[in-house]
This record gives C-alpha cells, sequence and structure tokens, in this order.
C-alpha cells in the first residue's frame, strides 16, 4: 500500500518537480562534462534566484533609486537564450525594475511591457528635465494605476512637475508611498504648486504605508486612506540643505487626523512637530485623540512638543514606543528643563502597566532608559544630548548643597555640566516613574567608557526596589571606580542574582577582585550567572562547553560556596 | 525513526523531528502514518542527502517556517546569509545546485531560499560574460538575438 501510496505520489508530483526530474535528467546525461546551471535548473528556481539579485525597495534609504534592478535584468538576460526566456517571460521581475531618471527613451517602455500586468515599484527623482520628456512622462500616467510601490525625491517644487500629475490621478494598486522634499521643509502637498491637488484624487483605497519627509498632507485627507496601518513624518535634515530646522506640522493637526487614523498600526513623528499656540488650549480641552490600533509609536521632539503631544495623543497600554528628546545646539537649557524633559517622556509610559525588565545605557551622544511590560510592549525614553548646551554657571554650587548625596559631592571634580543635567534627568524619572520601577526585577545596564554614570543612577535604582537581577553588558563595570555605590544594600536591597559577560575582561584583576569583594559582602546574592556571546562559543569549536567551564572555574576560584554557579548563551 | 532510501539505493535512519523540515516527508508521515518501509527519493543521491541532513540536523527545533509565500516575491529581497549558512553553502557548483533541487524536491524552504540567495550573490553585479564563465554556460544565442541583445546593450551604455 505505501509502495502504491509513493507511486501515486510521484504521479502527482506538481509541475516545479517533474521541472527537476527534467533537469536531472539533463544533468546526468551530462555527467562527464561540467555542471552548468542552465541544464541543472528549472524555471520557477531560475527565477527566484533573478529575484535575489534585484535590490529590496526599501533596501537602501528611501531617496536612493533601485536603479541597479533594470541593469541586472538587462544582464541576466543577454546571458543565453534560457536565462533570456526566464527573465523576460517573468513579469514580476520587471515590476521591480522600473526607474526613470537617465533612462533610455526606448527602454522605459520595454520595462513597462515586460512587467505587465504585475504592480510595479516605481521610483524617480522629479527635475525639471523629467517633467519636459513629454514621452517619459504620458508613460508613467498611463501606467500609474498598476503602481503599488512610489517613492519620488524632488528638489524645488516646480510648475508642471511629475509628481503633481501623479499625485492628482486615482492610485488603486498604491500600497506604498514615500515622498522626499529635498529643499523645502515644510512643503504641504496640496498645495505646493498654488493649485490645490486633492491626494490621488482621493482614491487610495490600498494605501498602507506613507512616508512624508519634509512635506505634509492636510490632515482631512487621511480618510480617504482605510488601510492605511503606517505613517511617517519626519524632518530630514541631510547634508546641510536644509538650513533652518522648521517644525512643520501644526500640533493641531492630531485633533483632525483622529478619525483618519483608527487603523493606523505605527506612527513615526520625527522633528516634525509644530508647538501649539492660543488654539491648542481649546482643543486639548475636547480630550485625547484616541489611537486604538496603535502598536508602535516613535517620536522625536523637543521637551515641548513631547509635553504638548502627550495631551494630545492616547495609546494603547500595549503599544511599543520610542521617545527621544532633543536638545538643539543652539539653545542653552538649565536644570529646569532636565526636569520638563524627564517628566515630559514619563507622561507616556503606563503607570498602571507591570514592568518586568529595564535596561540603562549611558553613553555620551543619547543616553536612554527602556522598560519592558509584563505583556511584552517597550518603552524607550532617550535623551539626544550629542549637542546639549548646559548652562550651569556654578557646576559647584549644585554638587555641593547640603541636600546633595554625599557620592555626588566627592565626584565634583569629575562630574561635568552635561553629567550634572544628565543627574536631573535621572532624578526626576526615579520620582515620576517610581510607581513603574518599583515593579522592575531585573535591570540590564550598561555604562560608556570613562562614564561617571554609576554616581547619577543611585535614585533611579533606589526606586527599583524589587530589583532581583542585575546584568551588565560588559564585565569591566565591575571595575569601575562607582560601581561600588549602586551595589550597596541600601541601592538594591532586593538584589539575589547577577549576570556578567565572561568575555575578555571577566580576568582582569581588578574585575575578579571587585566580583569576589561584593559576593563576599552581599551573601544574599546567590546566583551569578555567566553570559557567553553565541560568537564566542563559536570560535571555541565543538569543546566549547568544556572550555566554558573551565574559565567559570577559574573566575569563581575565590567566589563564596553559597554562589550557584550558571552560563547561558548570548546573542 | 524515518527511513529514507536515495536513488543510489543508499537506506538513511532518520530522526522525525530532524527530517520534518521538509514539508514533503512532514506530509507524507502525516499522511500516510507510522511505517517500516523506506520512503525513496528517487531525484536525490546519498551525498546530498547526507549535506541536506547536515542542515536539518543544525537547525533541528527550530521553529519551521509559517508561510508558504516566497519571501523574494513578497519583497524579502535582501541577501544576506547567516555566517553557518554560508560556510554550509561553500562547496562545488555541482553540489551547490543539487542541494538546490533536493530541497525543492523534498520542499525545505529554508534551504532553498539560502541556496538561490548564494547563486544570486555569485551573480549579482557580474556582466554577462562573466556570468558565462562563471557557470560555463555557452553564448547559444541566434543571429537575430544577437541583434536584439546588441540594441538593448545601447540602453544600458545610455546611463
Amino acid at each position: 500500500m505505501f509502495a502504491a501510496f509513493c507511486k501515486s505520489i510521484g504521479d502527482s508530483l506538481p509541475l516545479c518537480t517533474k521541472g527537476i526530474h527534467d533537469g536531472l535528467a539533463s544533468s546526468s546525461s551530462m555527467s562527464t562534462h561540467e555542471p552548468n546551471i542552465t541544464s541543472c535548473l528549472p524555471t520557477e528556481l531560475l527565477s527566484k534566484i533573478f529575484h535575489h539579485m534585484l535590490d529590496p525597495f526599501d533596501a537602501v534609504e528611501k531617496h536612493i533609486y533601485p536603479e541597479r534592478n533594470a541593469l541586472e535584468l538587462l544582464r541576466v538576460s543577454h546571458v543565453s537564450s534560457y536565462f533570456r526566456e526566464v527573465a523576460v517571460n517573468d513579469p514580476s521581475l520587471w515590476a521591480k525594475a522600473p526607474y526613470v531618471n537617465d533612462v533610455h527613451e526606448d527602454f522605459l517602455p520595454v520595462i513597462l511591457r515586460r512587467s505587465e500586468p504585475c504592480a510595479i515599484e516605481l521610483s524617480f527623482g522629479d527635475y525639471k528635465g523629467l517633467s519636459e520628456d513629454a514621452q517619459t512622462k504620458e508613460q508613467l500616467v498611463q501606467h500609474f494605476s498598476r503602481v503599488s510601490k512610489l517613492q519620488v525625491q524632488i528638489g524645488v517644487p516646480y510648475e508642471n512637475s511629475t509628481l503633481k500629475s501623479l499625485f492628482s490621478l486615482p492610485a488603486p494598486s498604491l500600497t506604498d508611498c514615500t515622498l522626499l522634499f529635498l529643499v523645502h521643509s515644510n512643503t504641504s502637498l496640496d498645495s505646493f504648486d498654488r493649485d490645490v491637488l486633492r491626494p490621488f484624487n482621493e482614491r487610495a483605497p490600498l494605501l498602507q504605508h506613507l512616508h512624508l519627509i519634509n512635506c505634509t498632507i492636510p490632515p482631512e485627507y487621511y480618510d480617504t486612506f482605510p488601510k492605511l496601518s503606517s505613517l511617517s513624518m519626519m524632518q530630514y535634515i541631510g547634508d546641510g540643505l536644509l538650513e533652518d530646522h522648521i517644525p512643520f506640522m501644526p500640533i493641531d493637526d492630531i485633533f483632525k487626523l483622529g478619525k483618519g487614523l483608527s487603523s493606523l498600526h505605527t506612527l513615526t513623528l520625527i522633528k516634525c512637530v509644530q508647538r501649539g499656540g492660543v488654539e491648542f488650549d481649546l482643543d486639548v480641552s475636547q480630550g485625547p485623540v484616541y489611537l486604538p490600533s496603535l502598536r508602535h509609536f516613535h517620536l522625536e521632539t523637543s521637551v515641548e512638543g513631547c509635553q504638548q503631544l502627550a495631551k494630545v495623543l492616547k495609546v494603547p497600554a500595549t503599544c511599543a514606543r520610542e521617545l527621544t528628546i532633543i536638545f538643539p545646539g543652539h539653545y542653552r537649557f538649565g536644570l529646569e528643563a532636565a526636569n520638563a524633559a524627564a517628566e515630559a517622556v514619563s507622561l507616556f509610559i503606563s503607570l498602571n502597566v507591570r514592568y518586568r525588565e529595564c535596561s540603562i545605557t549611558v553613553v555620551r551622544t543619547a543616553p536612554s532608559l527602556r522598560l519592558v511590560a509584563i505583556c511584552g510592549s517597550i518603552s524607550t525614553l532617550r535623551f539626544e544630548v550629542s549637542e546639549l548646551n548646559v548652562d550651569l554657571p556654578d557646576p559647584a554650587q549644585h554638587l555641593g548643597g547640603g541636600a546633595r548625596p554625599s557620592f555626588l559631592r566627592t565626584a565634583t571634580g569629575i562630574l561635568t555640566p552635561k553629567d550634572i543635567f544628565l543627574h536631573q534627568v535621572w532624578l526626576t524619572l526615579s520620582t515620576s516613574l517610581r510607581r513603574p520601577l518599583s515593579t522592575v526585577l531585573v535591570l540590564n545596564l550598561w555604562v560608556g567608557d570613562g562614564s561617571p554614570a554609576p554616581c547619577l543612577l543611585v535614585e533611579l535604582l533606589k526606586s527599583m526596589r524589587c530589583l532581583k537581577e542585575l546584568a551588565c553588558r560588559t564585565s569591566n563595570l565591575w571595575a569601575h571606580p562607582y560601581i561600588h555605590i549602586l551595589l550597596e544594600h541600601d541601592t538594591t536591597p532586593a538584589l539575589t542574582k547577577v549576570k556578567i559577560p565572561l568575555d575578555d575582561d571577566v580576568v582582569r584583576p581588578e574585575v575578579l577582585l571587585a566580583l569576589n569583594q561584593f559576593l563576599r559582602s552581599r551573601r544574599e546574592v546567590r546566583e551569578v550567572t555567566f553570559r557567553v556571546p553565541t560568537s564566542t562559543l563559536a570560535s571555541m569549536g565543538y569543546a566549547a562547553p568544556d572550555a566554558v567551564r573551565c574559565l567559570i572555574r577559574s573566575v569563581s576560584e575565590h567566589f563564596p560556596d553559597t554562589v550557584a554557579l550558571d552560563w547561558v548563551r548570548f546573542q | 525513526m524515518v527511513l529514507l532510501l536515495t536513488s543510489d539505493n543508499e537506506m538513511f535512519s532518520v530522526a522525525e523531528d530532524v527530517i520534518k523540515r521538509s514539508a514533503y516527508i512532514k506530509n507524507m508521515l502525516e499522511d500516510v502514518g507510522e511505517s517500516d518501509l523506506p520512503i525513496p527519493l528517487p531525484n536525490v543521491e546519498s551525498n546530498v542527502l547526507v549535506k541536506i541532513l547536515e542542515y536539518c540536523e543544525h537547525y533541528r527545533g527550530e521553529p519551521l517556517p509559517a508561510s508558504d509565500v516566497d519571501p523574494a516575491e513578497i519583497g524579502d529581497r535582501s541577501l544576506d546569509i547567516a555566517d553557518w549558512d554560508q560556510k554550509y553553502m561553500a562547496v562545488d557548483q555541482e553540489m551547490l545546485f543539487e542541494i538546490i533541487l533536493a530541497a525543492n524536491y523534498l520542499d525545505i524552504k529554508s534551504l532553498l531560499d539560502v541556496g538561490c540567495k548564494t547563486v544570486a550573490k555569485m551573480m549579482k553585479g557580474k556582466s554577462s560574460e562573466e556570468i558565462r564563465t562563471l557557470f560555463n554556460i555557452a553564448n547559444d544565442f541566434t543571429p537575430e538575438e544577437e541583434a536584439q541583445i546588441r540594441k538593448e546593450n545601447a540602453w544600458a551604455e545610455c546611463r
């Protein structure tokens, strides 16, 4: 019966498998020759290989074109008659090839014809020369109803631009759209050429992903994108092209956007929110806009922008959020700004959610705090301080005051104004996030080389009163001159477990000394787990487990007997 | 254990959770149930099956791909290949194509994907002549096709 089944399976092999039979047959008939890809691979596999040769639509930055795809297809179609047959007769390959700029006048129609009837990915830079090419423009208009992905870069808006022609057409197949204005930083797309346009003639029923860079679509049109799941608006300041950093989306627009964004999963707002004026306070009285489907919220803005958006937007508790406060270098910020920044980002943290894990990264450019909720949602608070200009005339006054902890006073000579500013940020967070922090069980800590961070984080760690486990990213943190401040019983009273990377630094005498001292002074810490990077394990080969155990025995030679040892693989 | 019989009549006894990475075998086992009879693999030679089983063993326990959709079709056309997969695919061309064919026959999507990516990487950015040399492919165009190709070459030179 089984044999009969096998025969029936063989008889009912799909076409592609029969193709393999043919391929294998021809392969075996050529056994005395070198293997030949032409005779080996059936059509559908060769086609699959060609697909892999094409650049993804969004593999590179949105404003760089994947023009190589067309040339790649041209090359493979010139290899042999079999290659040509496969390449030319697969429309889905050519659908990923359309590019417009500088293309030979005979090539674009061929690309478009070969891509029929598939939905196409269209990418071009909209410069004056393009709109003067009437034939090209006509072809784009003619095929626009098939465009599923559109990527346009435009320098200066100009009369009769190609984008304007396309932007006024219905886009029944469009799912992804990226529009980048290079020079103008606040172009409203319904009026960028004096005439009022209705985006896609209010017909883009499949549009899911909309990325607007240095431009906006007025909020009243979002109702015409019923499938919109991802929206990003950002100010792109590249190559010094934009001299003025002007946020361009009035915050009041969020109120008008509300209904149109009800199915939104991802919202990204980067340096685009314009502060509200008097009318904003009136709008706020209506209550915030709730985005029930939102899963990812990414915001990068000023302190004031964050404060105002917190009043405007309400996101579900399960939504992951990434908030970055920027401190532009042309302003000077005092400690009150540090308080305001910490309080502003805290407004986006759900206070009634339980968090299991916290990660603190203290690096010079953008220190951050990340909370992982029991339900799995992640909240990241980041402070972009690379340009921060601190207005602190007398730093010693802020360190030496009677109310200041002694460890700060002892570090007076080390702490910079930026450190003092960041201390104020962490201090305020420890208050404004006291409730969420009190539920944290695990802390991942990464401190950049030479950072006095342990001095700055004491109050924050004290707020994590249930903290049981501390994991550090590098073992040399244990040799940090101020680490003992964080590891004192008063700061982390519930600590019972530490995780240490089994890296090169772990065998340094000062690291081992600090570890031994800590474990002997904190007898309640009974578990040490070594994290072994996967790359280390790979380099050790088959004997890795034995080598790891041997190294751990050496490192833990003087640990108290009460400490249980373990190791885990770590990416 | 599952018994597999290759085209050169070699028998392999393989753990079920290893070979179930092959959707073809998995479906067959689900349809037929337990059997002492070997599953014939008339399109796979023993040296290729050894290589295939090395892959399945390495990814033993890892979740099987959920979707039937070809990642290349839906836009995932990244040519990134994991380190281990790159080393695994460092074989001669004959074996590379045999692996691809066997992965297709046995319906091991992830392996088929890695194989196709490996070949795509070898071809990407190369001229038509370089691809011919790389894979020992004869230029078999007719004079008419040659004329058309010469014309098309001008399109590329236009840039």
